[in-house]
């Protein structure tokens, strides 16, 4: 399998995207450790993907913008497992507003999830890579890491902001033999994407049919949402590629809507 | 386990050396009858006699319209309908701009570009009976960045981008993807050509050429690998929903990050 003996984090993996690239790993045989701001969740997911095989997960809580929740989070997994190979950095929010009326409070808020826990995920899984000469960071993020669009200014700052970060870091990590990726996928039917729906009708003042149809689908190839599985394939690419030669890398998984 | 491309059908153009063969090699041991095509016939078919799996070799101009629709025809016939096309065949050819003769640059643009577009259209009515296929695009980093004396390869590359993506949005009702892997500099005989090549041309040591022009920007100064190249190759090839389609992957090292 292609990630036998591998140690995992991923974030944000109570639900959604999160919790498929947790079960494809889990699958390929990694031990995952589910974080999640939401404990109860987290350890309930990583019961469910573990199966009979108590012990090739654990919930945690992480705030991601937190530092001293992240770091403890992350000194339990490696204390547990002895270090930590691959991190997928992809708790994230959604806020939708015009610039004008966006509170400052909530896009601050947005960007700290995003960036600050990127950041700080990242910061404190780097010295047990280094320690082992090798790792795969993956940040969550968006065809908005590439592309714009009305009501979004914060999602789409922080999503370009972690092509940023993970070019350095690869950068920086390559000699330690740590390599770093973005996933963008297009819009997959989460919470998440459900929750704006009827957001963005009532915004844009167009029917919630119109909003899946033109606003989300409206660019891919053939009208469908991403996957979660399609996303957790990717993931499972960059995490189980045995070499450099795919780091500082971001691949679009959108069904065609914005072609890289 | 199951193979990734069990019972598939893959023409790869260009695949009697480098990197074309390694993506053909990758492929066979994944299970798919694989159709080495080559303009060197000779080598096409001893290549395909090593790789076993009732590989073929067929000889392929695919700058010419008529042996691209009887190559792809005879493997049809002889495999099977294609599932998978890697239109692959390049060379490289350098000069400054002010010099470059036009029959070279012609030359460049016709086995990159055209040759992309024959295979691609010659393949495509198999696979929209199908309703499914991929069509991976050889590019390069040169397909995003550029490079002096480059100026055929860095169109020819670029270009291809425009193609992948419109294949992608036509293919798409049908099932069939289109996607472009970018390497970096991988060490095959057209790399090794160039480096006394651009020695002589920029007036530099041929150490300085490796060392800073082809792994001058990587993260490691590493060369890409043939093999790496093929693995994503079978990623595109295998991937089971349109969700990649339209998309180009670097593959190196760093040299260029998107």
């Amino acid at each position: 399998m292609k990630l036998d003996g591998k140690v995992a984090l991923v974030t944000g993996a109570a639900r959604g995207i999160g919790e498929a690239i947790a079960k494809r790993f889990v699958a390929e045989g990694a031990r995952v450790a589910i974080a999640d701001i939401d404990l109860k969740a987290a350890r309930e997911t990583a019961e469910a993907l573990a199966g009979r095989n108590t012990g090739q997960t654990m919930g945690i809580a992480m705030d991601v913008a937190d530092e001293s929740a992240v770091n403890a989070g992350i000194a339990e997994v490696a204390r547990a497992w002895g270090g930590i190979d691959v991190l997928v950095s992809n708790a994230g929010i959604q806020i939708v507003h015009p610039i004008e009326e966006f509170p400052f409070a909530e896009w601050k808020k947005l960007l700290a999830i995003h960036l600050d826990g990127a950041f700080l995920a990242t910061k404190a899984c780097l010295p047990h890579m280094y320690k082992n000469g090798g790792g795969s960071i993956i940040y969550m993020g968006s065809v908005h890491s590439k592309e714009a669009s009305p009501l979004k200014s914060a999602y789409v700052t922080a999503k370009h902001g972690l092509l940023g970060l993970a070019r350095v870091v690869s950068e920086e990590g390559a000699t330690h033999g740590v390599r770093a990726n973005v996933i963008c996928p297009g819009f997959v039917k989460t919470a998440l994407v459900e929750k704006q729906i009827p957001e963005q009708a009532k915004t844009l003042g167009i029917s919630e049919k119109d909003v899946v149809e033109k606003v989300m689908l409206g660019g891919t190839v053939d009208k469908e949402f991403t996957t979660v599985e399609d996303v957790a394939e990717v993931a499972l690419l960059f995490a189980g590629f045995p070499t450099n030669a795919l780091t500082g890398q971001s691949l679009v998984v959108s069904h065609g809507w914005y072609m890289n | 386990m199951l193979m990734k491309l069990d019972n598939k059908v893959a023409i790869v153009t260009g695949a009697a050396r480098g990197i074309g063969e390694g993506i053909a090699r990758k492929f066979a041991s994944e299970g798919a009858r694989v159709a080495i095509a080559d303009i060197d016939g000779a080598a096409a078919q001893k290549t395909a006699a090593t790789l076993g799996n009732s590989a073929i070799g067929v000889a392929m101009d695919v700058t010419d319209e008529k042996a691209v629709k009887a190559g792809v025809a005879e493997v049809a016939k002889k495999l099977g309908p294609p599932d998978v096309l890697v239109a692959n065949a390049g060379i490289q050819t350098v000069y400054p701009v002010e010099e470059f003769p036009f029959a070279e640059w012609k030359k460049l643009l016709s086995i990159h570009l055209d040759g992309a577009f024959l295979a691609t259209q010659a393949c495509l009515p198999h696979m929209y009976k199908k309703g499914a296929g991929s069509i991976i695009y050889m590019g390069s980093v040169l397909s995003k960045d550029s490079a002096v004396l480059k100026c055929a390869y860095t169109t020819a590359k670029h270009g291809l981008i425009g193609l992948a993506q419109v294949v992608s949005r036509e293919g798409a009702a049908h099932g069939v993807r289109a996607n472009v892997i970018c390497p970096s500099f991988v060490r095959t005989a057209l790399v090794d050509k160039q480096i006394p090549e651009q020695a002589q041309a920029l007036g530099i040591t041929e150490e300085e050429v490796v060392s800073r022009i082809m792994l001058g920007h990587t993260v490691d100064k590493q060369f890409t690998t043939i093999s790496e190249v093929a693995e994503v190759a079978l990623l595109f090839a295998s991937f089971p929903t349109l969700a990649l389609t339209g998309q180009s992957l670097l593959v190196a090292h760093g040299a260029y990050m998107e």
